[in-house]
């Protein structure tokens, strides 16, 4: 097929500006933007102009969908619009999915088959106690709390997972103009653009707390770590991006898909606005290719390093091609900048466009492996063996790359309950600043999404310090995570903010958040006995029971030189000791793994 | 204020705020002897490297000014300086310094200084992020690479990392704005450290320690271990950073500045003792796209006054003698002034080592103006790799190959210092270099010749002159070959007057320049 550019604006703009020189601008566009050490004035006024031709097409037509849109009532999940009858109806049917991929409750009661035969992946028979509930909430809920803890013991392990797996409608948007498309700016006066850029920085700042809010009030439920699974693995950053509604557009793509069909999430993202504009895929034209997407679609989203060729990559870039976004919130395919010629990837011949190349990739097996040994490393730990990733790769392969089998396999394994494994697992940042306020029932007074309150400062630290600020990872691979989460300036910055939260305060700011050590130690078993507070409040911070010696320290803590049986919750200085037990526990480092 | 700064903000200031400065509560140190070294097996000899990074792209043409180059006043109407302002450090290439770098023409003069021209790497990335991570990752532009050259380095000389940690941070950084410099492959490999006494209190304040017993024999219980590594190391650096701080001394007075601040503190840790090899310092503010002319002479005042502090602060203390200072900016700027007053961002620009070792002088020729690059920036002469493999074999004493596998590949070396003598297998120096004149200042009363000393790495044609400050030529000394190997030449000043020369060395697509002042 014959590809021919179209006349009009396009062509013209492509001629005057050349794709890279638009690259650059929007570069700077960024560095300017984001930065208060970085003066904005360079060339702002052409980089909005670069900007202001990009978007100028078609711009009436996109305004009134885009009111239509609105209009409807229409939620936009990635690249889908549906009514919220719909949406609803797509809940249930994956609900019903998922159902329909659980074993029986009696399978793993009763040491049944699991959905795939495997030799590595046994269901787990043992007793499902405290101790069990809380490695599985640990890893699977950001910051589980105490009480959904016992919950879980007391229901079991199969409605545990149900409940842990159960697909979740999605939270509110941070604002309307989290699905607005980027206007044309054409014909603005500075006073106008200003105007909106100034708005667009207010809204980065709500983007920027706004998961944080989602996660510290979520239920008991595996999605927000999944959709942070997924944001770290097809890791983009509003850093380059800049736009917040593109970067919420993909939050809520990957948010749909988290326990969902990771080919078609693989598609979705590739052709994800905010996806495109980060690895360039906007710049990415018949006759002047640009590799950076596809690179990366085969080194860090499906294959890993060493199963493909460079041959490959340029092929794969030939067949992206012209798929573009306008408006930062939708994208399509531009005939004009798509190359229709024959390619060749990994193999296959064809005239290949997006969906060809994910069916192509996607029918290797390496795929399969490739994804499964991150999710190993996610939820169980950093060395998995290659013939437990094979069988979990073959779980994925079989069920059609459905993700929830293989996390239901992982959950109600043996392999997963061994003991080897409490506390193998660093925590995160996130574990950090989000995972102790959610885990200290403080989900109700954080609002990180506003300024104003200082809570939102402390986060805005936490997340520096520790290098782990949500819609902002390093670089296209996520973050590097394990043992690099800890050095000797995280370490003892996590201690002294998670601390804070104990005090309620830190260096006289207060955080209008502080736990409440009494309303917590009350829910554990007869908190009139020492042993139980120590217990307790080392099943929420720790990885794994303390030693023996830890153990001692943490009671001599509690009790102040007194005796075991003179401890009483009545007692006036009940909640200040166990303040002191918990700030120990806190800078021990057995609080920093899970 | 505008909230949405935090995006990309920097938490010098944030945490500077953070920290109540307390009255310290001082533990049972450690054996202060144990604190000052790195172990008996120290890798860098002692040898201290400090880097200052300009943030925001320095504008190289306005630092190292080409004064006489018609383009240079003709593309810059408002911001280029005349001859008569500029400071003539080699008026023989119409080389010049910006005026408010006048504390360091005296360094120049005693050699002290190398500038090395028109620095950068292929395609240079113009995003003060990416730009800024590159050069700290010590990487190309298709490479994302997510360690720091140093601390790679690092890990390499030191193989035991992380398993075992020596009793001072291998790399002390100043503010938390780059993650890359101090990263390793194998972990971080230093601490970040805006005032040791905040530091000493935020580690102290929150470390238990007893757990003197065994973590389970299970992977949870290997990570246990890490964390306890991790956290014991933690307190003894704290120890020793505050140790060294306490120690330490400033002999001299400061620039009231960013790096001003910070170049005292680490002059103090150097002065007590602190073994730290690497330091990483920076001051902001470079990204001049408006209003350049009075924010550009502030900010190098300050760093031409800090560095000299720092330098003197050293040299009343002996310490000079190991120390390093090596300046980098994530890009320079556009040739030409922009319509508000400013430049926007470029491509290659100069980079200045500092210390006593430096084989002082220009290392390239002032930027060609005329002939760009596709995109109107500067082209580069140098490679930036190839400084910082100069460093990694002269300053710290590496092989050529753990040089190329920290760069990842061999960039060569320009002979910029000569801390370490450079000398192939085969006897033969491995580059070209002119040597510094000593003495320097040197007494003409003696009737002492000057002795020009150069070494040649193969066989080549050397020009060889001497000129005055004003650029004229006074002496013809060499135009012939030598043979690989080291040489001397003797110039007897018996008929110029005492004052400032030039002596300059060329071979075919090298030169170098020595100062030598005559004193009566």
């Amino acid at each position: 097929m014959k590809t021919t550019r179209p006349n009009g604006r396009w062509g013209s703009l492509a001629r005057e500006v050349r794709p890279m020189a638009v690259l650059s601008s929007l570069t700077l566009l960024l560095a300017s933007s984001v930065s208060s050490s970085f003066a904005e004035t360079e060339s702002a006024d052409n980089q909005r102009r670069d900007r202001a031709l990009i978007f100028k097409q078609t711009y009436e037509e996109r305004v009134a969908a885009w009111q239509a849109d609105r209009a409807d009532d229409v939620f936009r999940l990635g690249p889908e619009q549906m009514t919220r009858a719909e949406l609803e109806q797509r809940l249930e049917e994956q609900a019903l999915h998922a159902n329909r991929v659980q074993p029986n409750e009696a399978d793993v009661d009763h040491g049944g088959s699991s959905p795939v035969t495997t030799t590595t992946w046994a269901p787990y028979t043992g007793t499902f106690g405290t101790e069990e509930a809380a490695h599985l909430l640990r890893r699977t809920v950001v910051g589980a709390t105490y009480q959904e803890i016992e919950d879980a013991a007391a229901q079991g392990l199969a409605a545990t997972v149900a409940q842990l797996l159960a697909p979740q409608f999605p939270p509110a948007a941070p604002g309307a103009w989290a699905t607005e498309p980027i206007p044309d700016m054409t014909g603005w006066t500075q006073e106008e653009m200003d105007a909106y850029y100034q708005a667009l920085g207010e809204h980065i700042d709500v983007l920027m707390g706004w998961w944080p809010d989602v996660i510290v009030d979520s239920g008991p439920n595996i999605t927000e770590s999944m959709t942070h699974f997924w944001h770290d693995h097809f890791a983009t950053s509003i850093e380059k991006v800049y736009y917040p509604q593109s970067m919420y557009t993909q939050n809520a793509l990957l948010r749909q898909y988290a326990l969902g069909n990771v080919k078609d999430m693989a598609l979705a993202v590739s052709l994800d606005p905010a996806m495109l504009l980060w690895l360039d895929n906007q710049w990415n034209w018949v006759g002047q290719i640009n590799e950076n997407f596809a690179r990366e679609l085969l080194e860090l989203f499906t294959l890993g390093v060493g199963n493909y060729t460079q041959e490959d990559i340029v092929e794969t870039a030939r067949a992206f091609t012209g798929y573009l976004t306008y408006d930062g919130v939708t994208s399509q395919l531009e005939p004009w900048a798509h190359d229709y010629g024959t390619k060749t990837i990994l193999g296959q011949t064809g005239e290949w466009f997006a969906e060809d190349v994910i069916d192509i990739v996607f029918a290797e097996d390496q795929c399969a492996r490739f994804l499964c040994t991150k999710l190993y490393k996610w939820y169980v730990d950093e060395y998995p063996d290659p013939q437990r990733v094979e069988e979990l790769a073959t779980i994925l392969r079989n069920n059609n790359y459905e993700i929830l089998p293989v996390l239901q396999t992982i959950f109600t394994s043996e392999h997963f309950f061994d003991p080897e494994f409490r506390g193998s697992v660093i925590s995160d940042g996130v574990d950090h600043y989000l995972g102790r306020v959610r885990a200290f029932e403080l989900g109700a007074d954080a609002n990180f999404a506003t300024y104003g309150a200082f809570q939102r400062d402390w986060m805005d630290w936490s997340t520096w310090i520790y290098g782990h600020r949500l819609f902002e990872p390093p670089n296209v691979a996520g973050w590097p995570g394990y043992r690099t989460w800890i050095n000797s300036y995280t370490l003892p910055w996590r201690k002294e903010l998670d601390v804070s939260l104990v005090d309620g305060e830190i260096y006289g700011n207060p955080l209008d958040m502080q736990l409440d050590v009494m309303a917590i130690a009350n829910q554990f078993p007869n908190p009139n006995n020492p042993y139980n507070i120590v217990d307790g409040f080392a099943l929420v911070l720790f990885g794994m029971p303390p030693t023996e010696l830890v153990w001692n320290r943490m009671l001599d803590e509690l009790l102040q030189g007194g005796e075991p049986w003179e401890w009483d919750m009545n007692d006036p200085s009940a909640e200040a000791r166990m303040q002191g037990l918990v700030r120990l526990a806190l800078r021990l480092p057995d609080a920093q793994a899970k | 204020m505008k909230r949405r700064s935090f995006l990309r903000r920097t938490l010098e200031l944030s945490a500077a705020g953070l920290i109540v400065p307390a009255s310290l509560r001082r533990g049972d140190f450690l054996d202060p002897a144990r604190a000052y070294a790195l172990g008996p097996n120290d890798p860098f000899a002692g040898q201290i490297l400090v880097l200052i990074n300009l943030n925001g792209g320095n504008d190289g043409l306005n630092t190292v000014v080409p004064y006489n180059d018609p383009t240079y006043h003709a593309v810059r109407p408002t911001l280029a300086m005349d001859p008569g302002q500029v400071i003539q450090i080699e008026p023989g290439l119409g080389t010049g310094l910006h005026p408010q770098l006048q504390p360091l023409e005296s360094l120049y003069n005693q050699g002290k200084m190398a500038i090395v021209q028109g620095v950068g790497y292929p395609n240079m990335n113009l995003s003060h992020f990416r730009g800024t991570d590159i050069w700290f990752s010590g990487s190309s532009e298709d490479q994302v690479v997510q360690t720091g050259w140093l601390a790679r380095f690092l890990e390499h000389s030191f193989p035991e990392f992380p398993t075992q940690l020596p009793t001072s941070p291998f790399g002390l950084q100043q503010s938390l704005a780059h993650r890359i410099p101090l990263q390793g492959e194998r972990g971080v490999t230093g601490v970040v450290v805006d005032n040791p006494s905040s530091f000493y209190y935020l580690v102290n304040e929150n470390y238990i320690g007893d757990y003197d017993d065994n973590p389970p024999a299970t992977r949870g219980g290997e990570e246990l271990s890490f964390l306890r590594e991790i956290d014991s190391a933690s307190f003894e650096y704290a120890e020793a950073i505050q140790n060294a701080a306490d120690t330490g001394t400033n002999t001299v007075a400061y620039p009231q500045t960013n790096l001003g601040y910070q170049l005292e503190i680490v002059a103090k840790l150097i002065s007590g003792g602190l073994a730290t090899p690497i330091y990483l310092t920076a001051e902001y503010g470079f990204d001049t796209h408006a209003n350049q002319s009075t924010d550009h002479a502030n900010l190098m005042a300050s760093l031409a006054g800090s560095v000299q502090a720092f330098l003197t602060d050293l040299a009343n203390q002996g310490l000079a003698e190991k120390v390093l200072i090596l300046t980098q900016s994530e890009f320079g700027r556009r040739v030409e002034e922009n319509g508000g007053l400013g430049t926007d961002h470029g491509t290659a620009a100069p980079m200045f080592l500092l210390g006593e070792h430096v084989q002082g002088g220009v290392y390239g020729v002032n930027p060609d103006l005329i002939n760009l690059d596709q995109d109107e920036n500067l082209l580069i002469q140098h490679d930036y790799r190839t400084i910082y493999s100069s460093i990694l074999r002269q300053h710290f004493g590496a092989s050529s190959t753990v040089a190329q596998d920290v760069l990842f590949g061999d960039f060569g070396t320009m002979s910029l210092l000569d801390q370490v003598s450079a000398v192939e297998s085969n006897g033969l120096p491995v580059a070209n270099r002119l040597h510094r004149i000593t003495p320097n200042p040197m007494p003409m009363a003696t009737g002492d010749a000057v002795h020009v000393q150069f070494d040649l790495a193969r066989d080549e044609y050397v020009q060889m002159d001497v000129f005055d400050v004003r650029g004229r030529r006074v002496r013809e000394l060499s135009r012939r070959t030598y043979a690989a190997g080291s040489h001397r030449i003797d110039w007897q000043p018996n008929d110029v007057a005492s004052g400032t020369y030039v002596i300059r060395m060329s071979t075919r697509g090298w030169q170098q320049s020595v100062k030598a002042v005559l004193v009566p």
